[in-house]
């Protein structure tokens, strides 16, 4: 049966623990699909092996508010701190520098991150990097 | 507990940049970004398409949420600080109060979306779960009306019966729960599973849950059923410390648990007699590191009935099953969800 998509969302919550509270619920609810802890049920199984990272989630919303979702790779964000050895980023990324990553690590990113970004060139796609790695206190170094 | 839902709306270039300074900020649990990413369906070889308003979208809305209290305006200001951050970075974002708008919403506004869509299901051979508000409906269909009814208000707790893994569990008990057995269901959400056993002819049966707010809607589900003679509700975790302490604990998932007196955990289940059947519908790591104490509180010769796991875990959970001396005896699949049935043999 054809299905039209009427809702794109896109999450980026905890792996394995997934609840009805905010993002998921309201997200969810304005987007008319009234499973919420379905959707949080088959979220938290399928990312069980993932527990500690940050995942997005594309949520496709089909006209009769049933839904499909899939899972991507951890953010930019995660990746560059992964890379640089840090928990979180710098309170005051202008002023206090709290890690430095290589540029070509920042190309290895970019490109395995290309499509989840909707970049139309790896080049836009290290632009997107950079700048999520400046804003959080990660310098980019040749 | 109301949230004010705080949208910022840029250009797909910086949202990375903004939802990794976002959610630095300890109070946000995550976030939401509307906007077309993929610029075909997920699925074009089952007939799905985008509908035309989604490919027209060249900004996105990045949106979170932060408990109250907090006003408007200095969300607002947080958010500012953000985008400069993020205008800072080289990334092209405007950073005018415009692009942000705030929104207090009710916990209650998206936890009623349910109800419309929300109609009987018969279950098996012998049961049906019938929504509290639709029993006028069901009246009216003779099938319907020779099942066991379940009646349920799903509220914010798993279990509405709509899951492959409830009913894969449901049709289980039907098989397995005998009359006058004791049946223990762990990780009760709703209760539908422990109302379905009382129903099913079970003597004594006990639902218990960690999270307090699936706790007091199974409470009411039992109520509403009339099986409180059969079914009692515990707030519990099996995996807890022995030493119960009394003061509120904030768990990884961020609800606060409290530990109080009345609290279930494994060592007042090693004081009750054996259960006959055990049904776990959690996860599979949660249904894996329950097994040691559910197969010293399980009879010679019951049931254990365990899902919350898709197809490609369940070698794991049969493996595990059978290191704790158990012996899988049979094994249902609905989609790709599975519920596994063992014995417990000595």
């Amino acid at each position: 049966m054809p299905k039209k998509i009427v809702k794109v969302v896109k999450l980026q919550i905890a792996a394995g623990k997934a609840t009805p509270a905010p993002p998921v619920g309201p997200a969810l609810g304005q987007a008319q699909v009234g499973n919420i802890m379905g959707f949080c049920k088959e979220f938290n199984a399928r990312t069980a092996d993932q527990v500690g990272l940050i995942i997005p989630v594309v949520l496709y919303v089909y006209e009769d508010r049933s839904y499909t979702f899939d899972l991507k790779t951890p953010p930019a964000a995660v990746l560059l701190k992964k890379a640089a050895g840090i928990e979180s980023g710098s309170s005051e990324p202008n002023k206090k520098k709290v890690a430095a990553v290589k540029r070509a690590k920042v190309r290895e990113i970019a490109e395995s991150k290309m499509a989840d970004l909707n970049a139309a060139s790896v080049e836009a796609a290290m632009r997107m990097v950079e700048g999520t790695a400046r804003s959080m206190g990660i310098t980019i170094e040749d | 507990m109301k949230w004010l839902e705080v949208s910022c709306k840029v250009p797909q270039e910086a949202s990375e940049a903004l939802c990794a300074v976002i959610l630095d900020w300890p109070e946000v649990q995550g976030l939401a970004v509307e906007g077309v990413f993929d610029k075909a369906p997920l699925h074009p070889e089952y007939g799905e398409w985008l509908d035309e308003s989604l490919l027209q979208t060249d900004d996105v809305v990045v949106r979170f949420y932060l408990p109250e209290p907090i006003s408007e305006a200095d969300a607002t200001e947080r958010t500012m600080a953000a985008l400069r951050l993020v205008k800072g970075a080289g990334l092209m974002v405007e950073d005018v109060p415009e692009q942000v708008s705030c929104l207090v919403l009710d916990e209650d506004s998206w936890a009623s979306a349910w109800k419309e869509d929300y109609h009987p299901i018969p279950i098996g051979n012998r049961l049906v779960i019938v929504p509290e508000w639709d029993q006028e409906a069901m009246a009216d269909d003779d099938a319907l009306t020779q099942r066991l009814p379940i009646i349920l208000e799903p509220g914010m707790a798993f279990g509405t019966g709509t899951h492959q893994t409830t009913q894969l569990c449901l049709q289980s008990l039907e098989e397995v729960v005998t009359d006058g057995a004791r049946v223990l269901d762990v990780g009760c959400g709703t209760g539908i599973l422990a109302i379905a056993a009382a129903k099913l002819g079970a003597g004594e049966v006990l639902a218990m849950d960690v999270d307090p707010v699936a706790v007091s809607t199974a409470r009411e589900n039992v109520s509403r059923n009339g099986v409180e003679n059969n079914v009692s509700v515990l707030n519990g975790n099996l995996l807890a410390p022995m030493d119960v302490d009394p003061t509120p604990v904030v768990t990884e998932t961020g609800i606060v648990t409290p530990l109080a007196k009345g609290f279930l955990c494994s060592q007042d289940l090693a004081q009750m007699p054996a259960w006959n059947v055990v049904v776990a519908n959690i996860l599979r790591d949660i249904v894996i590191l329950h097994l040691p104490v559910i197969k010293s509180s399980l009879a010679p010769g019951g049931k254990l009935l365990v899902s919350g796991f898709v197809q490609e875990q369940a070698a794991k959970v049969a493996a595990a099953m059978v290191e704790h001396g158990f012996r899988v005896s049979d094994r249902k699949d609905k989609d790709d969800w599975v519920v596994l049935i063992a014995e417990h043999v000595s």
